[in-house]
């Protein structure tokens, strides 16, 4: 009987294509991926099913941690120079140099009170994470200058925005998107100081930024007994 | 001009060279394609697709002057005031002692199905009573020391019902007594 030969093929196989694809799908997350810079403040939001999408620019952010600390930031960096200027010259006694001033538009965020503002402004991120900030005045009994200092931030940095917006220096825009980020566990307290200064400066529509939550009937805890 | 020359390395390479030899140009390409599938697995797995989404909220204009403002009928309202540990306390009505006792009750927060009940009773019961869901109106007056996950919980609540009128409020001495009574099993009723 004649032996069938089964014919050995090769079990290497051509990479190439795969290679091709891989290094595709590489590049592709590459381009697309933004690190998230470290955060200054960082908070447990809490959860909804809200589904409103916060827009790319022109967020003014209010951060308030689970410790009742708040933090202010400004995405536009033509905005933050300008709200800067307006602080300066409403507060009169802090004084800012051009390079503390370069400073603060590089800053995404901040938390102290603003005779400390011109400190913070020379230093690297990380120092500035490091010295632990102590938050906004969100009421005048805790300010040096005896004014609600987010309130008067909140303030300026609208009416820079406007201003900007009608040298038409920051192209369309429908104002700034006014974002609220409070811890889960913050003290409504605190919360509400937040929310009277908006009231008290005009600011009767704002977001709560939250995570998503799961679709449905959502039921994650079991009440405890 | 310069010329090129093609004749290709003159006599040295000769019939009689030391051949070369041939090499295959394939190159393993495993090691490569593990790479690329590592990093891909990195950058996939550190690209946040989803961002925070957001709850808008619209608070109504402040009022400087008291009598501007608006009155209400007892019976379109809820109020509803978050309380400590995940607590929320709920009444119908004013609350106030002269207009009868309120019953006040409470659920708690952490199973946030409880709540939901409650908001779809009071606004059938407006729907009955005077015809549209949209008249009932829900006043929120969360406790200082409540959290503000509550707070966002509940606001998330009222929003899938469907809620068009809501109003945050500061809470009152007279929610403070109710709630106390409660506290202590009792109803509100009137003082004596």
């Amino acid at each position: 009987m004649p032996k069938v030969k089964v014919p050995r093929k090769s079990t290497a196989m051509d990479m190439t294509a795969m290679t091709d694809v891989a290094f595709l799908l590489l590049t592709f997350f590459m381009l697309t991926t933004k690190f998230r810079p470290p955060e200054l403040a960082p908070v447990d939001l809490p959860s909804s099913r809200a589904e409103v999408k916060i827009p790319d620019k022109n967020v003014m952010l209010i951060t308030c941690t689970a410790d009742g600390k708040v933090f202010f930031g400004l995405d536009n960096k033509k905005v933050r120079a300008r709200a800067l200027d307006r602080m300066e010259a409403s507060f009169q006694t802090v004084k800012f140099t051009p390079e503390e001033k370069t400073g603060f538009s590089l800053m995404d965020e901040f938390g102290v009170p603003f005779e400390q503002l011109p400190k913070i402004c020379t230093m690297s991120n990380e120092e500035r994470m490091k010295i632990g900030q102590t938050g906004i005045p969100v009421d005048s009994t805790q300010s040096k200058f005896h004014r609600n200092e987010l309130g008067e931030w909140i303030y300026n940095s609208r009416m820079a925005e406007a201003e900007l917006r009608q040298a038409g220096e920051i192209g369309d825009s429908e104002g700034l998107f006014i974002c609220l980020k409070g811890a889960g566990s913050a003290d409504y307290a605190t919360v509400k100081k937040i929310i009277t200064t908006f009231t008290d400066k005009k600011v009767n529509k704002f977001n709560i930024i939250t995570s998503m939550e799961a679709g449905g009937v959502a039921v994650a805890e079991t009440p405890k007994h | 001009m310069a010329e090129l020359d093609t004749s290709g390395g003159g006599k040295h390479k000769g019939a009689g060279g030391p051949k070369s030899k041939k090499m295959s140009t394939r190159v393993d390409m495993t090691p490569m394609v593990d790479l690329g599938f590592l990093l891909i697995t990195f950058f996939m797995l550190t690209t946040t697709f989803n961002k925070p989404q957001a709850m808008s909220q619209n608070f109504p204009e402040k009022q400087d002057k008291k009598d501007e403002e608006a009155v209400v009928k007892a019976s379109k309202v809820l109020q509803l005031i978050p309380w400590e540990n995940n607590k929320i306390y709920y009444f119908f009505g004013t609350g106030n002692p002269s207009d009868g006792p309120s019953i006040i009750d409470s659920v708690d927060f952490s199973v946030t199905k409880n709540i939901r009940p409650i908001l779809t009773k009071h606004l059938s019961q407006v729907k009955a009573k005077f015809g549209s869901e949209d008249d009932a109106i829900f006043l929120i007056k969360p406790k200082d020391k409540s959290k503000f996950k509550n707070y966002v919980d509940l606001m998330d609540e009222l929003n899938i019902v469907g809620v068009k009128r809501l109003v945050p409020m500061e809470w009152t001495p007279n929610d403070s007594i109710l709630v106390s009574n409660s506290l202590k099993g009792l109803m509100a009723a009137p003082p004596q």
